[in-house]
C-alpha cells in the first residue's frame, strides 16, 4: 500500500509538471547521441522536483489546480511520466524507497513483454577519480540489475555497462550537475 | 614543417607580494596539408617560481651557413633565418623547473656564440655564474651541427663542451631539451627530465557530440601527436618502461576495455575484453606485465596479466571496489586503491605472499596511488573536503597536500621523481598542471580549444 500511495503522490505530481513543460521522454528517446550531448533533453520534471513536493505532503500551493491535477492523472500514461532514470547520492550505490519503486515499475514493464532486453548504463560525478567513478557506475547498475531480477527480471536480459565519469547528463562543476549526473540510465528496448 | 611562434607576457599581481606569473603562450602550427585537427594550441602558465631561482643566461645561438665547396664556414650570421631559437627552448625549461631564472635577451651584455668571443668581464657585473651559447650551422639538405658551450663565468671555464652532428630539422628540439637536461644535472646533480614526453587525453565537443583524443607530447607540450582518435571515451594511459607503447583503455566497442599500442602506430592489441570493466593499466617496471582492474568475477578487482602468455593472477578477491593499481619500484608489489573500509584507501598487495597492508590514513578519500621512480614517494588523490595530490613519504611517513587547484586528479611522476603532472578543472574545463614534489613550483598546461585530463608521464628516452 505504500508503494501505490507514493505512486499516486509521483503521478500528481507529474501531471503537474507536464501540463507546464515540455514533451516527455520516453525510453526510446534516450539513444547515445542523446547521453552524449551536453545538456540531456527531458530531465526537467526530475526526481529533485517529485522530492521537494512529496515533502510538503503533495499539496499544491496553487490550490486551483488540485482537482485539475486529479482529473488529469487519470488521464495520464503512467509510462510516460516515469524518466528511465535512477539517481544516487554521493559515493553511494543503493536504491532508496523511491528508487525500487522506478525500478520495479521497468520490471513489471519487462514481464508484461518478454522479448525486451535492457541496458543499464551506470554514471557518477566528475568528482574523485576517473577509475574509482569507472567501478563506482557498476557498482550502481549492479544494483539497479539486482533489483530488477528481485522483480522477476531474468539475468539473461540484462547487460550491464560502466561509463564512470566520462559521459555527463549535464556539463558544470556544481552540485545541481552533480546531482544529474550520478545516475543509472535504462535503455529498455 | 612546423612553425613556432613564443609569446611572452608577464603579470604582477595586484597584492604587493611579488608572486610572478608568467604566462607563456605557445603555439605550434602543424602544416601537414590533411590535418587540420593537427594543430593544436598549448599554453603553459608558470606560478610560484623559488624565491632563490638561480639567475643564468642562455644566449640566443648563433646560426652559420656552412659551404659545400669549402669545409670554412662562411660567417654569414642570420639568426632570423635560424630553424629553431634552442635558447628559448632551453631558457623556457630551465624557467619551468621554478629553479632557474634565465634573464631576458635585453638583459644580455653581448651575443658570444664563440669562446673565443667571449669577455667574461662583461657578465661578471650579472651577477650569475653560468651561461650558455653556441650555434646552429646548417649542413645543407635540412641537416643542421650543434654546438653548445656551457660556460662557468666565474672560474672563466667551459663546463660542458658538445657538438652534434648531422641532426634534421625535426629533432632540433629534442637537441634544446637535451642540452636542457646537461644543464640541470651539472647544477642540480638531478638528472633532467626535459627530454622526455608526455600522454594525456584531449576532449574536444563539437555540434554537442565529444570527440576524444590520445595524444603524446613533448614534455613542454610542443609536439602534440594524436595517436589514437574516437568519439568514446579513452582513459588512463600507461607507459610502457621502454617509452614505446601505451596500455589504455577506449570504449570504442561500446565498454571499457585495454588496448596495448605502440607509438610508431605499426602494433594495436586489445589485450582485455573480458565482461565488465577492463580497466586502470599499469606497466610493470620489467615490461613484461600489466596490472589491470576487472570485474568479470563480480566486483572490481586487481589481476596481473602476463603479457606474453595472457595469464591472469587474481591479487584481490572482495565485494569492495579495488582498482588503480600502481607498481612499487622493485616489482614485487602493488599499491591499490580500495573502498573496503567504505571510503577509497591506499593498500598494498605483496604478489608472493597475498599479504595486503593499508597504506593511507589520513583524510577521508585517498585514490588512484602512483608510486616515484626512486620509490620514496606515493601520491594520489586526497580528499578531506576538497580533491587535491597527497604526497606521502614512504621512509618518513610523512605526509603533505600539494596542490590548492579545484577536482585534481590522476597524479604521474616525472621520470627524475621532482615532478608531478595532474588534471584539474579551472572555470569548467580540465586542464593539466604540474607542481614539484616540494610543492615549490607549478604551472598548467591546457589546450585551447577543448578540456585536456589523464596525463600520463613518459620514461626518460633512450638514444
Amino acid at each position: 500500500m505504500n508503494h501505490f500511495k507514493s505512486l499516486f503522490t509521483l503521478a500528481i505530481v507529474a501531471s503537474l509538471t507536464a501540463c507546464s513543460s515540455a514533451p516527455e521522454r520516453s525510453a526510446s528517446d534516450l539513444s547515445d547521441e542523446e547521453v552524449v550531448s551536453d545538456t540531456a533533453p527531458g530531465i526537467k520534471g526530475d526526481a529533485m522536483n517529485v522530492e521537494v513536493l512529496s515533502a510538503s505532503g503533495g499539496i499544491s500551493t496553487d490550490g486551483s489546480s488540485m482537482d485539475q491535477s486529479l482529473d488529469g492523472m487519470k488521464m495520464v500514461d503512467i509510462a510516460e511520466l516515469y524518466e528511465p532514470i535512477v539517481y544516487f547520492g554521493y559515493n553511494q550505490y543503493e536504491l532508496d524507497d523511491k528508487t525500487t519503486e522506478l525500478v520495479k515499475f521497468y520490471a513489471q514493464e519487462m514481464m508484461a513483454i518478454p522479448n525486451q532486453k535492457v541496458v543499464l548504463k551506470g554514471h557518477t560525478d566528475e568528482r574523485g577519480t576517473p577509475e574509482y567513478n569507472l567501478a563506482l557506475g557498476e557498482k550502481r547498475a549492479k544494483v539497479v540489475a539486482q533489483a530488477m531480477m528481485l522483480f522477476g527480471v531474468s539475468e539473461s536480459r540484462i547487460d550491464i555497462v560502466s561509463f564512470g565519469e566520462e559521459q555527463p547528463a549535464v556539463a558544470g562543476s556544481n552540485e545541481n550537475a552533480w546531482q544529474k549526473n550520478r545516475r543509472v540510465e535504462l535503455i529498455i528496448n | 614543417m612546423t612553425s613556432v611562434n613564443f609569446k611572452f607576457v608577464t603579470f604582477f599581481q595586484h597584492t604587493a607580494q611579488i608572486r610572478r606569473l608568467l604566462l607563456l603562450s605557445i603555439t605550434a602550427f602543424s602544416m601537414s596539408l590533411f590535418t587540420v585537427s593537427a594543430m593544436a594550441e598549448l599554453t603553459i602558465e608558470i606560478s610560484e617560481g623559488y624565491d632563490n631561482a638561480i639567475p643564468i643566461a642562455i644566449v640566443p645561438f648563433g646560426y652559420e651557413v656552412q659551404s659545400t665547396m669549402t669545409p670554412v664556414s662562411s660567417k654569414t650570421v642570420a639568426s632570423s633565418q635560424s630553424p629553431e631559437d634552442l635558447a628559448k627552448i632551453i631558457a623556457a625549461d630551465l624557467r619551468r623547473s621554478g629553479r632557474f631564472n634565465p634573464l631576458s635577451n635585453a638583459q644580455l651584455p653581448a651575443f658570444p656564440t664563440d669562446v673565443d668571443a667571449l669577455d667574461y668581464e662583461q657578465w661578471r657585473a650579472l651577477d650569475l655564474d653560468n651561461l650558455l651559447m653556441g650555434k646552429i650551422i646548417d649542413e645543407g639538405n635540412g641537416f643542421y651541427q650543434i654546438e653548445m658551450r656551457f660556460m662557468d663565468v666565474l672560474r672563466k671555464n667551459q663546463v660542458i663542451g658538445k657538438r652534434w652532428n648531422h641532426i634534421p630539422k625535426s629533432n632540433l628540439r629534442q637537441i634544446a631539451h637535451q642540452m636542457s637536461d646537461l644543464i640541470y644535472q651539472e647544477l642540480t646533480g638531478v638528472r633532467g627530465a626535459f627530454n622526455t614526453q608526455i600522454s594525456y587525453v584531449t576532449l574536444r565537443k563539437i555540434e554537442g557530440k565529444r570527440h576524444y583524443t590520445l595524444e603524446v607530447a613533448d614534455s613542454d607540450g610542443f609536439n602534440p601527436q594524436p595517436i589514437l582518435k574516437s568519439n568514446q571515451p579513452i582513459m588512463s594511459p600507461s607507459w610502457s618502461p621502454d617509452g614505446k607503447k601505451l596500455a589504455y583503455v577506449s570504449f570504442e566497442n561500446g565498454r571499457s576495455q585495454i588496448f596495448i599500442q605502440s607509438l610508431d602506430g605499426k602494433y594495436r592489441e586489445n589485450v582485455a575484453q573480458f565482461k565488465g570493466i577492463n580497466g586502470a593499466p599499469a606497466w610493470s617496471p620489467d615490461g613484461t606485465k600489466l596490472a589491470m582492474t576487472l570485474s568479470k568475477d563480480g566486483s572490481a578487482d586487481i589481476y596481473v596479466m602476463e603479457l606474453k602468455t595472457g595469464n591472469l593472477q587474481q591479487l584481490t578477491r572482495k565485494y569492495s571496489i579495488e582498482t588503480e593499481a600502481a607498481w612499487a619500484e622493485n616489482g614485487q608489489s602493488l599499491f591499490f586503491n580500495s573502498d573496503r573500509r567504505g571510503q577509497p584507501q591506499v593498500f598494498q598487495v605483496f604478489l608472493e605472499t597475498g599479504e595486503i597492508n593499508r597504506v593511507t590514513y589520513d583524510g577521508n578519500y585517498n585514490a588512484n596511488p602512483e608510486i616515484s621512480p626512486d620509490g620514496r614517494y606515493l601520491s594520489m588523490v586526497h580528499s578531506n573536503s576538497g580533491f587535491h595530490i597527497g604526497l606521502l613519504d614512504l621512509y618518513t611517513n610523512e605526509f603533505r597536500v600539494l596542490t590548492d587547484t579545484f577536482l585534481d586528479e590522476s597524479p604521474t611522476f616525472s621520470p627524475n621523481g621532482e615532478m608531478i603532472l595532474y588534471a584539474m578543472n579551472r572555470n569548467g574545463e580540465g586542464q593539466l598542471a604540474v607542481v614539484a614534489i616540494d610543492g615549490k613550483t607549478s604551472q598548467t598546461l591546457k589546450v585551447k580549444d577543448g578540456e585536456v585530463r589523464e596525463p600520463a608521464w613518459g620514461p626518460y628516452l633512450s638514444h
